[in-house]
């Protein structure tokens, strides 16, 4: 038993964090802007983090679930936005094709997927999304839910409800009768969430993945906790560091705020709470490693670290008072996108059901 | 990350869990209600190697690691918390600063008789106007002639009234502050040391506490634990595992609250269907399960990196802060779960809710592990 990373992993991570230090600096512009700009899509698809889920003979770097859990963290550090347009990319959008396409698709597909061209969005199955099989493909009208990097991608994989189970199909941007529409949310703006609207849009047959009711989708939305969960982790623990920093340099009463047990209470609380819950993101990413069932424990490692980091986020808003509400420090970004992570992916209330549901079946419930 | 237990890790974990189900789960409630201390559980555990689990063969313990000290600790006290702390009280607080700290002679005198479970050690720092700040020792060891004569009180000394062998702290120069204390390991049948009445407590009844009086009690120069002066070095570094052992009790006590409630919640029925069918149960259970799995966690960390013997001064603050912090809530809303019946002692987890409050007071209350957290946070 142990709780590192191999040294290869930590080599990986290592670098995540130097590009975070190196080019997130202007992090606050692209909350402002709603808009992460390329270059830096550019800058994560050339350290690989854009094909972490593809096989290296399809062009990708092909990742343990270990450090791929380790990899969201490190980046969310930097920009929780950047992490998440990166994980629905890699770690839903290329990982069903890498799952669940033919190799034809995934050779067509993916190598050009893990250098970020184009990215992809992938969108949730929902309610407003109607489809229906037909000869030619699928037919599919209303629009998906609102999905992060929607506005920056060229390519969705949408995922259309139907009777026999979900159909998956990839989706042209520029495709005659799909549009998006921009959503703007209170979190993570440089995401450009926004939803996919199909007006009587036919998807070819080529372009359909898996087949309805294989369940791969049910699948990456399990494993996608896990990674909403280390950048919540990635979220928390950056404004955790501000916080600390900020007290100690924070002069009232003739000494720095840290000599305050109020100020001192905080910042342990934080910490301990944000190492427990990277522990169970880790514990999630080892379950799911070791294909043990890791469903529960993804959703509690979803719902522990979200919830942890808004913890954090909003203590250390307070640790910095009137200036932790202002943009000229993190702080309050961090608690906005803190705030997104637990509403993320059917909020934390699908988090706890699954968890509880886990209890119900051991203990002799329905 | 790797969790896999080694194959002695799971020889050992299902070992005890067949002890504690056949032998100590069936009269927790009884041994509570008696206040009552399971001598023969003590016995049973010494038979088995448990009350020295990571002392060397040589010296009469099993020779085991952190992981496993830990994973008999949750079993231990998730069937009765009071066994689990009589167990850990003589593995982290008084055979480990004997590994650590002893000469060999001490050793072979001291240490064997405990590891083997022939004898029951405690631990005396605590003192009536010396808690929280452990450093404000008033029990006074003066030079005398080749040795040193002791007076003063010791409080709440878990294992007082049954102990044989006690690690005792003292001031040898008063001027000195934390650098005047000197530890001692102590006969507690010799002549000037008294044991008070046991204490009538809250929680983990079926273990006893009781104050220790010091008068004039003559020890050898051979019987200073580390130097003279290093004692609270020698204190400081004994809490840090021991609290690791508080974590795995306080995992245990949290378990048995989760375990009861969640078999409560299916059998129980309101409103036409079980109670973990209502969502404000079923989140609850969520919520409890989240934690202990998080407490786990840290505090496996903190065993693994003990064993590893790298620093783990924080990673047993933050395992003993919130493994203590969940027991009080876990078993809280386990009662809440319970509704009136939660309230009777016909159900265990009044039973855990009290035994969980301990858990944040001995071994550094919550305050001090908070105190040691921001400290590695603000220092690095």
């Amino acid at each position: 038993m142990h709780f590192t990373l191999t040294e290869d992993d930590q080599l990986i991570v290592a670098s995540v964090t130097e590009l975070c230090a190196k080019s997130m600096g202007q992090a606050a512009d692209w909350d402002d802007a709603g808009q992460l700009p390329g270059s830096i899509l550019t800058e994560v698809a050339d350290l690989g983090l854009l094909g972490m889920s593809t096989p290296q003979a399809l062009g990708g770097v092909e990742l343990s679930g270990i450090v791929r859990a380790a990899v969201p963290e490190a980046l969310g550090g930097g920009d929780a936005a950047l992490a998440l347009v990166v994980a629905g990319h890699d770690g839903l959008a290329a990982a069903h094709v890498a799952r669940a396409a033919t190799p034809a698709q995934r050779a067509a597909w993916l190598g050009a997927w893990a250098a970020g061209e184009p990215l992809v969005a992938w969108c949730e199955p929902g309610t407003e999304l109607s489809g229906q099989m037909c000869g030619e493909g699928l037919r599919v009208s209303g629009q998906t839910p609102v999905t992060a990097g929607v506005g920056l991608a060229g390519r969705f994989v949408v995922n259309v409800p139907l009777d026999r189970g979900i159909a998956s199909a990839l989706v042209l941007g520029e495709q005659a009768g799909v549009s998006r529409t921009k959503v703007d949310r209170l979190g993570m703006r440089a995401a450009a969430a926004g939803r996919v609207v199909f007006d009587d849009v036919l998807i070819p047959l080529e372009a359909l993945i898996g087949a309805p009711g294989d369940g791969v989708v049910a699948s990456l939305m399990a494993e996608f906790q896990i990674a909403l969960g280390a950048i919540a982790c990635g979220v928390g623990r950056a404004a955790l560091a501000a916080a600390s920093v900020y007290s100690m340099q924070r002069e009232q009463f003739g000494q720095p705020i840290s000599n305050f047990q109020a100020i001192q209470w905080k910042l342990a609380n934080a910490a301990t709470e944000l190492d427990a819950a990277a522990l169970l993101v880790g514990r999630a990413a080892w379950m799911l490693e070791q294909r043990q069932p890791f469903e529960a424990a993804a959703a509690q490692a979803k719902v522990a670290a979200s919830e942890a980091a808004e913890r954090a986020c909003s203590e250390a808003l307070q640790i910095h008072g009137g200036y932790g509400y202002t943009r000229e420090f993190p702080v309050e970004r961090h608690l906005r996108a803190a705030k997104t992570l637990s509403m993320a992916a059917g909020s934390n209330r699908a988090s706890r059901k699954t968890a509880a549901a886990a209890i119900a079946r051991r203990f002799g419930g329905s | 990350m790797d969790l896999t237990l080694t194959d002695e890790q799971s020889a050992i974990l299902d070992m005890v869990k067949e002890f504690t189900a056949r032998e100590v789960a069936p009269v927790a409630a009884q041994l509570d209600r008696d206040a009552r201390f399971p001598k023969d559980h003590v016995a049973r555990m010494a038979e088995l190697g448990l009350m020295g689990i990571e002392v060397p063969e040589q010296y009469g313990g099993s020779g085991l690691d952190p992981m496993s000290y830990v994973l008999a600790m949750e079993e231990v006290s998730a069937a009765c918390a009071s066994t689990g702390v009589i167990m850990s009280v003589n593995n982290s607080l008084v055979c480990d600063p004997l590994v650590k700290f002893g000469t060999e002679a001490q050793k072979e005198r001291w240490l064997s008789p405990l590891a083997s479970g022939e004898k029951l050690g405690c631990f005396m720092l605590s003192e009536p106007e010396a808690g929280s700040d452990a450093a404000a020792q008033q029990t006074i060891a003066t030079a005398d002639g080749d040795g040193f004569v002791i007076s003063g009180t010791k409080n709440w000394i878990t294992n007082g009234p049954q102990a044989d062998t006690g690690i005792l702290f003292t001031m040898t120069d008063r001027d000195a502050g934390s650098r005047g204390i000197t530890a001692f390991v102590v006969d507690m049948n010799g002549k000037g040391v008294r044991r008070g009445q046991k204490d009538d407590k809250l929680g983990i009844r079926a273990s006893h506490s009781c104050q220790v009086f010091f008068d004039e009690h003559r020890v050898s120069a051979d019987q200073v634990l580390g130097q003279v002066g290093k004692g609270f070095k020698v204190a400081m570094s004994t809490l840090d595992c021991g609290r690791i052992g508080i974590a795995a009790q306080a995992l245990g006590i949290a378990r048995a609250a989760f375990t009861a409630a969640a078999s409560y919640a299916c059998d129980r029925r309101t409103f036409g269907k079980a109670i973990i069918e209502h969502q404000a149960i079923a989140f609850m259970l969520a919520d409890m399960e989240v934690e202990i799995e998080a407490a786990r966690m840290l505090t496996w960390r903190a065993a693994i990196l003990k064993g590893q013997g790298v620093r783990h001064t924080k990673e047993s603050a933050m395992a003993k802060l919130y493994a203590s912090e969940v027991a009080n809530r876990v078993a809280k809303d386990a009662i809440q779960v319970h509704g009136g019946n939660g309230y009777v002692t016909e159900y265990p987890v009044e039973r855990h809710f009290r035994d969980a409050k301990i858990t944040e007071i001995y071994e550094g209350t919550s305050e001090i592990q908070r105190l040691v957290i921001a400290n590695h946070i603000i220092k690095g």
